[in-house]
């Protein structure tokens, strides 16, 4: 049996406790299409592999012998005389299983390093059912945030619209002022010369000036309608002896400049 | 990965050297009998004798399972290409022609079966050869050949060694693919 | 080089063979090359090699990567997180499509017998090294194109078009996964059954692994087979192919072998040992061991 496996597997040979493994002849690694009429002197030296250096078949150590290193005593190298050799080691190879307290302790072992496989598809249930809630969450958050997307939008166009218009009403006055100017002085101003800001100021006293004198006539009209309705009023209950009420205020409310 | 490996030592090395039996052994799960036992007994052989474990080996032989093991026998031979229906294969591999073709020259198969035609770079890749081996018969015929065929392939006049020694053709330049397609239509 | 004949004449005869005489096959007489032994310190005597003083002399120089002050190079640039645990992440070693039609051209796969990693190693077709964190083959679809073989195969890995090739072509294919002390077994069965140990069962895969190898389309060895039969005829309808019925086929029964999950090797369970020498396999029948041993 052995022989059997050496022969065929040469390199295994150190396997068997057969010596004696024939030589491999010729080249049998050669495939049959490497071969060629003008082969005759090529197929003569090929390199053969020697024979395994170390050839420990049968060798059992003597565990009485204290020469013998330690690890040929133990219980691993016994497996692989036993693996080795077989029957040949005098070995015999039930103590290649695990005795009944190392079973103990393999199952141990087992129990509490190792999930099964339906501890494990829990664990990932769990795992994708907090991804998909995270998921759900911010899913939510952005369709939030989507539903307000308008109206900021709309708010940020209004935004820029009224700075526009006030952008093109300062234009324009400055353009006003510089033809006030050129109308004033007979020439063109650049508008940062002395007099130009002099001019300016001065029509804007007059245009503050002008503004509350307009505010004036405006209570003074005001007052005046007031007096009126009074007047009316009183006529009204002259005449129809009712009584009105006296405490409105004959000036309207002063409002901020 | 540490736990499987861990496993595999343990399976290992189980009751290997006396101190790591100590320790195993301190651990309440194994019986206090088995400790006694191992304190009284430092013969390695008996120190295996379980008492919870049957004398005799527990175990049936089966001769007809190793067929499964045979399977498992490293190969280490090259085996023979088998027949096809047809060439190509799906690979693309053709066979010699057979007889081979009248040449004075001849270039043999591989141990693969392969048309053995190679590239070789220098350490830094600025010089590039194609290598044809295995060369058997007149080497300067077929040399003589190269010489008519590559300027089509590479535009220029191919520059080549010749050693005979060694039984090989350096051409200088990459020319591999086609080498090897020119090679198989010369029925090699 | 066989020289017809003997003396003279024969060595006449073994010149009219050998090639021609040339710079690169002919060497000097002997002794023409020989030098004239060196004295002691001959060569190098007053700074023996080592320059003029300083670092260089005394081999005091700085350690690699010091840059005399400034921040070394391999400090200054930040480290990133795609290159966290590099060394430890889980390999597969691609085996292309047209790699495997090529083995099977050259008889160095046998189809008639489903492929698993054991026969891809012992025929030298891939190498495996589980010390370099290989976990398997990953079957990339490279030659999908080309690819006719009828095969039953395992791999660790697949794609989908790897997957669909095979099936395609009337194969089947599943994707295992092997524990490293399973992988060094596929690797060198022999050398193992050597050490005299009992074949162990394969461990589950990891955690992070379990949904791959559970998922029907991936063909996980773990996955509920009536499920993977609808993947298969799935994946045929969506890459246009009609998939052949393997129960009318006579490789039927070779195209369904599969092993146990918890099965290292073909035709072999967890816990048997082999007898090498007498051609034999040991089986225990102690419960408590069948009982470790099974799935």
């Amino acid at each position: 049996m052995a022989t059997s496996i050496a022969r065929e597997f040469p390199r295994l040979a150190f396997l068997c406790h057969f010596r004696n493994v024939g030589p491999c002849l010729g080249s049998s690694t050669a495939s049959e299409y490497c071969r060629t009429q003008y082969d005759s002197c090529m197929q003569v030296a090929r390199y053969r592999a020697p024979p395994f250096p170390l050839d420990r078949s049968r060798y059992i150590p003597d565990k009485t012998d204290p020469k013998t290193p330690d690890f040929q005593k133990t219980l691993k190298f016994d497996r692989k005389l036993w693996g080795r050799h077989g029957e040949a080691s005098g070995l015999d190879p039930s103590m290649c299983w695990p005795t009944k307290a190392e079973l103990a302790d393999l199952q141990e072992e087992e129990r509490d390093w190792y999930l099964t496989l339906q501890e494990m598809q829990q664990n990932i249930a769990v795992k994708r059912a907090a991804q998909a809630e995270a998921k759900l969450a911010w899913e939510k958050r952005v369709a939030a945030n989507m539903a307000k997307m308008p109206k900021l939008i709309e708010q940020v166009h209004e935004e820029r619209r009224q700075k526009k218009e006030q952008l093109e009403e300062a234009k324009k006055r400055k353009e006003r002022l510089i033809g006030q100017a050129r109308e004033r002085l007979g020439y063109n101003v650049h508008p940062t010369s002395p007099k130009f800001v002099a001019m300016v100021e001065e029509i804007e006293k007059e245009e503050r000036k002008q503004k509350k004198k307009e505010k004036k006539a405006k209570q003074e009209a005001m007052k005046e309608a007031f007096r009126a309705a009074i007047a009316a009023a009183e006529a009204a209950k002259v005449q129809d002896g009712a009584d009105i009420n006296l405490d409105i205020p004959l000036k309207p409310h002063k409002t901020d400049q | 990965m540490a736990a499987p490996f861990r496993k595999f030592c343990l399976h290992m090395s189980v009751r290997l050297s006396p101190g790591f039996q100590a320790g195993r052994c301190t651990t309440p799960r194994v019986s206090a009998c088995l400790c006694s036992q191992q304190a009284t007994s430092p013969s390695p052989e008996n120190s295996r004798t379980d008492p919870l474990k049957p004398a005799q080996p527990e175990f049936i032989e089966s001769k007809a399972d190793f067929k499964w093991v045979e399977r498992l026998m490293p190969r280490y031979q090259i085996p023979p290409v088998p027949e096809h229906p047809h060439y190509p294969t799906p690979s693309g591999w053709v066979p010699p022609t057979d007889p081979p073709p009248d040449l004075p020259y001849s270039v043999r198969r591989t141990r693969f079966s392969q048309i053995p035609v190679y590239e070789k770079f220098n350490k830094d890749g600025s010089r590039k050869q194609t290598i044809i081996a295995h060369i058997e018969g007149d080497i300067w015929a077929l040399e003589k050949e190269l010489e008519e065929f590559l300027p089509a392939v590479i535009g220029r006049n191919p520059a080549m060694q010749v050693n005979e020694v060694t039984r090989k053709v350096v051409i200088k330049g990459l020319v591999t693919e086609e080498v090897k397609k020119w090679l198989l239509e010369k029925g090699f | 080089m066989a020289a017809a004949g003997k003396g003279t004449r024969g060595a006449l005869n073994a010149l009219k063979n050998l090639p021609r005489v040339a710079l690169t096959n002919i060497k000097a007489m002997p002794g023409a090359l020989t030098k004239a032994p060196r004295r002691m310190g001959g060569k190098k005597k007053r700074k023996c090699g080592r320059g003029h003083k300083g670092q260089g002399q005394r081999g005091t120089r700085p350690r690699l990567g010091f840059e005399g002050g400034n921040t070394p190079f391999y400090l200054k640039i930040p480290k990133y997180g795609y290159y966290d645990d590099h060394s430890r992440r889980r390999q597969y070693p691609p085996l292309s499509l047209n790699r495997l039609q090529y083995l099977i051209d050259m008889g160095r796969v046998d189809t008639t017998e489903p492929i698993d990693l054991a026969s891809l190693t012992i025929s030298h077709a891939v190498k495996i090294n589980p010390k370099r964190q290989h976990y398997g083959i990953n079957l990339v679809e490279e030659g999908a194109d080309i690819f006719q073989a009828k095969i039953n195969i395992e791999v660790q890995y697949a794609s989908e078009l790897a997957i669909a090739t095979v099936e395609r072509n009337g194969g089947t294919i599943s994707t295992a996964y092997y524990d490293p002390m399973a992988l060094l077994i596929l690797c060198n069965p022999i050398g193992f059954f050597a050490k005299g140990i009992p074949i162990p069962k394969r461990m589950l895969p990891p955690e992070d692994l379990v949904e791959y190898y559970t998922n029907a389309e991936t063909r996980g060895y773990l996955a509920d087979p009536q499920e993977i039969q609808k993947a298969r005829l799935a994946l045929a309808e969506k890459y246009g192919y009609k998939l052949p019925d393997l129960s009318l086929e006579e490789q039927f029964k070779m195209m369904s072998i599969r092993k146990d999950p918890r099965q290292i090797l073909f035709g072999l369970g967890a816990g048997w040992l082999v007898d090498l020498n007498r051609k034999t396999v040991l089986k225990p029948t102690d419960p408590d061991l069948l009982e470790f041993y099974k799935s």
